[in-house]
C-alpha cells in the first residue's frame, strides 16, 4: 500500500470519525484539535482498527495522539501482517 | 520432518483450508510431534459430527493426543449405547461422546415452551435428567471406557422474547436446571465426564465482546463492533417500555409459510416437515406458534382458491392449524384491502398490524397503499425466516401475562359469542343470555403487570391515551390519594380475564378519573358503565361530592369522544373535553344485564 493511499484513507476516516474539514485533518493531534477529547480518541482507535483490520497494543492506543502517529503505527502493524 | 511448532503456526490463522491441509499433513506422518497419547474415541450421536473431526486431529495433536474417531450411525445412539454387541463397542473405544441436542434429549422444552405449565416443565426436566442418568447407566454396565457427555445450549430465541427472564420458570433458567442435573449425573455415575458445551458456546460469545485494552484503558468493555448491535438489543427494550408494539401478524401463504405455490403444486406438492426446504418454513411455523402464545395475532392473506388452502391446512405436518389463525382473507383482491378488512375485524389499528410476504412488489404495494403497516424486508432465503421474525422489535415482549397465554383461547369463545349473538333476537336479550359477570378489584402484586399492559395496549377505548409503566401502577396503588381498579369479566362461554382498568385521583371534595379504559375485546356490552357506576360509588364513599373525567383526543379513539356524556357527565365550557358529574345527584347506573361479583383470588 503506498503511502499515499494509506493517507487518503486515513485522513477521510478521521474527518469522519472526529467530524472535521477534510484539509484540517493531516496536521491534526489531540492537543490542537477542539473536538479530539478522550472519548473521541477511544471511538477513533476503534475506527482505525475496524477499518484496516489492525489492533493496536493499550499503549499504542494511549500514545497515538496525532494522524501523522496513527498513520505510521497503521503502516507497521500492516507491514507486519503481510507475508 | 515439521515440527508442533511448525503445525502451530500452520493453523495459526484458521481457515477451512488451513485445518484441512494440516490433518492431511499428520494423517501421512509430515509431523514429527514426539510421543502423543493414542486415544481411541467413539462418537454417539444425534448430529452431523463429521465436519469437526479434521479440526479434532489437529488439536487433538497440538494438545498430546493422537485421536483415532469412530463415527456411529446417524439418530442410533440410543441404540448403540445399550447394545453392548454395537459396532460402537466394536471400536474399543476410550472414550465415547455423547453427541445429543436439546432437541433429541428433551423436545418439549424446545417447541411449544409457552404452552406448558410450570409442572409439565419441571416434569419434562427431571425426566430428561433421569433418562440420561440411566442411558449412563446401561453403559457403564457393558463398557470401561470414560464416557463424555454434554450439556445442552439454551435456545437462541426464548419463546417468550425478552420476557424469558421474568417467566416462571424461564425457558433459559430451565436449560440451566437441565444442565445441573446433567452435570450431576457424572457424581452419580462412576467414569462419566462432561463437557460443558453450553458454557463454550456462551463463553465464545463473551469472549468476542470484551476488548479488554479499551476496558482496562477506559472501562469501555465492550468491542467496537457489538456496539450497534448492543444499541439495537437496548431500543428494543426501550421501546417496548415506551408501548410500541405491535398485535398482528398477517402472513402470505405460498414461498413464506410454505415452499411452492399451492395452486400449482398441489397440497401435497408444497414444501414442509424434517428435510430441506421444508424444514426452513416449518421451522418458521413454530417461531409464529411461539408469538402467538405470547400474544400476538397470526392473520392470512393469500392469494389463492381458498379450497386449495384448506387442502394445505389438513396436512398434518401444518404445525400452524386453523384454529391458530385469527384472521383470514383468501382471495384474488389487493392484499391492502385484505389487510385493512383483517385489522378492521380484529378491531386493530393498521400501525398494530406486521405485513410479511416473499413477494417484493407486494411489500412494495403494502408500504405505499397502507403506510401505517410494518413491512419488513423479507430475506430470500427460507432459512433465514426465524431470525428475521425475530428481528422486528415492536413484536417482542418484556412480560408474558396469563391473559397473553390464554388470549387463543379467548379469541375462540369469542368466536362462539358470536355465533350466540346471530340466534338472539334483540341486543338486550343477548346481553342478559350471556350471563356476564364481573368483579371490579385494587390492583395488587398479582394484577399489577396485566393493568400496565391495558394501558400500553389499548388505543380505541381509552379515554385519556396516558400509558403507565409497571412501577408507575405499583406507585399510584400505593399512594394515599389514588385508587387504581381492574375489572375481569366473565360469561357463561368463558372467563375473558382482566380486560379494563380505572385510576381515580382524590382531592378534598373532588375525584377525577385519570385513566378508564378496556379492551375492545369486550366491546358493546355494558362493561365500561359497569366500571364507571363502580369509580362513581368508589368516589361517593370517599366522600367525594364531584366526579371529574376527560377525553384525550387520539388517532383513533373517537369512539368514545361522548363517553361521559353519554352517562350524564357535564361538559366544561371553556374546555368541551372536560366533563363533570354532580354525585349529589346520583351517579351512573350499572347496566342491569351485569352481575357484580366477588373479586376472587387471582393468579399472575
Amino acid at each position: 500500500m503506498s503511502m499515499n493511499a494509506l493517507n487518503g484513507r486515513l485522513t477521510g476516516l478521521v474527518a469522519r470519525v472526529l467530524d472535521l474539514p477534510a484539509a484540517q485533518v493531516e496536521d491534526a493531534s489531540a492537543d490542537s484539535t477542539p473536538g479530539w477529547d478522550s472519548l473521541a480518541h477511544l471511538r477513533l482507535l476503534m475506527a482505525v482498527e475496524e477499518e484496516y483490520g489492525v489492533s493496536f497494543s493499550p499503549d499504542e492506543i494511549a500514545d497515538l495522539d496525532s494522524v501523522r502517529r496513527i498513520g505510521n503505527a497503521v503502516e507497521r502493524l500492516l507491514d507486519e501482517k503481510a507475508p | 520432518m515439521n515440527t508442533r511448532a511448525e503445525l502451530a503456526a500452520a493453523v495459526a490463522i484458521p481457515s477451512v483450508a488451513a485445518y484441512l491441509d494440516a490433518a492431511r499433513a499428520l494423517r501421512d506422518g509430515r509431523y514429527d510431534l514426539g510421543p502423543l497419547r493414542p486415544l481411541r474415541l467413539a462418537i454417539a450421536r444425534a448430529f452431523t459430527v463429521e465436519l469437526l473431526l479434521p479440526y479434532l486431529s489437529v488439536e487433538c495433536a497440538l494438545a498430546g493426543v493422537r485421536v483415532e474417531a469412530h463415527v456411529g450411525q446417524f439418530g442410533t445412539y440410543r441404540q448403540e449405547i445399550l447394545d453392548p454387541a454395537s459396532s460402537l463397542f466394536a471400536s474399543e473405544p476410550d472414550v465415547v461422546l455423547l453427541a445429543i441436542g436439546a432437541q433429541d434429549l428433551v423436545p418439549t422444552l424446545v417447541s411449544d415452551f409457552l404452552l406448558r405449565s410450570p409442572d409439565e416443565v419441571a416434569a419434562a426436566r427431571d425426566d430428561a435428567i433421569a433418562d440420561l442418568r440411566s442411558l449412563a447407566e446401561a453403559f457403564r454396565a457393558s463398557s470401561s471406557a470414560t464416557l463424555l457427555i454434554h450439556t445442552v445450549p439454551p435456545p437462541t430465541f426464548p419463546a417468550a422474547g425478552a420476557a424469558d427472564r421474568r417467566l416462571r420458570p424461564g425457558q433459559r433458567e430451565t436449560f440451566e436446571l437441565l444442565n445441573q442435573g446433567i452435570a450431576r449425573i457424572a457424581d452419580q455415575v462412576p467414569g462419566v465426564e462432561v463437557f460443558d458445551l453450553a458454557a463454550h458456546i456462551a463463553g465464545a460469545g463473551q469472549l468476542c465482546w470484551e476488548d479488554p485494552r479499551f476496558d482496562l484503558l477506559a472501562r469501555a468493555p465492550f468491542a467496537a463492533k457489538h456496539l450497534p448491535g448492543l444499541a439495537r438489543a437496548y431500543a428494543r427494550v426501550l421501546a417496548l417500555i415506551a408501548g410500541v408494539r405491535r398485535k398482528c401478524v398477517v402472513v402470505d401463504l405460498d414461498n413464506t409459510l410454505w415452499g411452492g405455490v399451492v395452486g400449482e403444486d398441489g397440497c401435497e406438492g408444497i414444501e414442509l416437515g424434517a428435510d430441506y426446504p421444508g424444514a426452513a418454513f416449518s421451522a418458521f411455523q413454530r417461531a409464529l406458534l411461539d408469538l402467538r402464545q405470547r400474544g400476538v395475532l397470526i392473520a392470512i392473506a393469500s392469494k389463492n382458491e381458498d379450497a386449495d388452502v384448506q387442502r394445505a391446512f389438513d396436512r398434518a405436518d401444518m404445525l400452524l392449524k386453523r384454529e391458530h389463525v385469527a384472521s383470514w382473507r383468501v382471495d384474488w383482491r389487493d392484499k391492502a384491502t385484505s389487510v385493512a378488512e383483517i385489522a378492521a375485524e380484529l378491531g386493530l389499528g393498521l400501525d398494530a398490524i406486521v405485513f410479511i410476504d416473499d413477494d417484493p412488489t407486494e411489500r412494495a404495494l403494502m408500504s405505499r397503499m397502507l403506510p401505517e403497516v410494518l413491512v419488513p424486508d423479507w430475506p430470500r432465503e427460507p432459512a433465514d425466516f426465524v431470525q428475521a421474525l425475530h428481528a422486528i422489535p415492536s413484536l417482542d415482549t418484556l412480560r408474558v401475562t396469563g391473559e397473553d397465554r390464554e388470549r387463543a383461547e379467548l379469541y375462540r369463545t369469542e368466536v362462539r359469542r358470536e355465533e350466540h349473538r346471530r340466534h338472539s333476537a334483540s341486543i338486550e336479550d343477548f346481553l342478559r343470555s350471556l350471563e356476564l359477570r364481573a368483579a371490579v378489584a385494587r390492583v395488587g402484586p398479582a394484577t399489577v403487570a396485566r393493568a400496565a399492559q391495558l394501558t400500553q395496549r389499548t388505543n380505541q377505548f381509552n379515554l385519556t391515551l396516558r400509558r403507565y409503566s409497571e412501577s408507575e401502577i405499583a406507585a399510584l396503588a400505593s399512594s394515599p390519594d389514588h385508587e387504581v381498579f381492574v375489572l375481569s369479566l366473565r360469561d357463561r362461554f368463558g372467563d375473558a380475564g382482566r380486560v379494563a382498568l380505572g385510576i381515580v385521583a382524590y382531592t378534598e371534595k373532588a375525584a377525577r378519573i385519570e385513566a378508564l379504559l378496556m379492551s375492545c375485546r369486550v366491546l358493546g356490552r355494558g362493561v365500561e358503565s359497569f366500571l364507571l357506576a363502580h369509580l362513581a360509588a368508589a368516589a361517593w364513599s370517599r366522600g367525594a361530592t364531584v366526579l371529574e373525567g376527560s377525553y384525550m383526543p387520539g388517532p383513533r379513539n373517537a369512539q368514545v369522544s361522548d363517553f361521559y356524556g353519554r352517562h350524564g357527565f357535564v361538559s366544561d365550557a371553556s374546555s368541551p373535553h372536560r366533563w363533570s358529574l354532580d354525585l349529589r345527584e346520583g351517579g351512573p347506573e350499572a347496566p342491569s344485564w351485569i352481575t357484580a361479583e366477588e373479586p376472587s383470588e387471582v393468579i399472575a
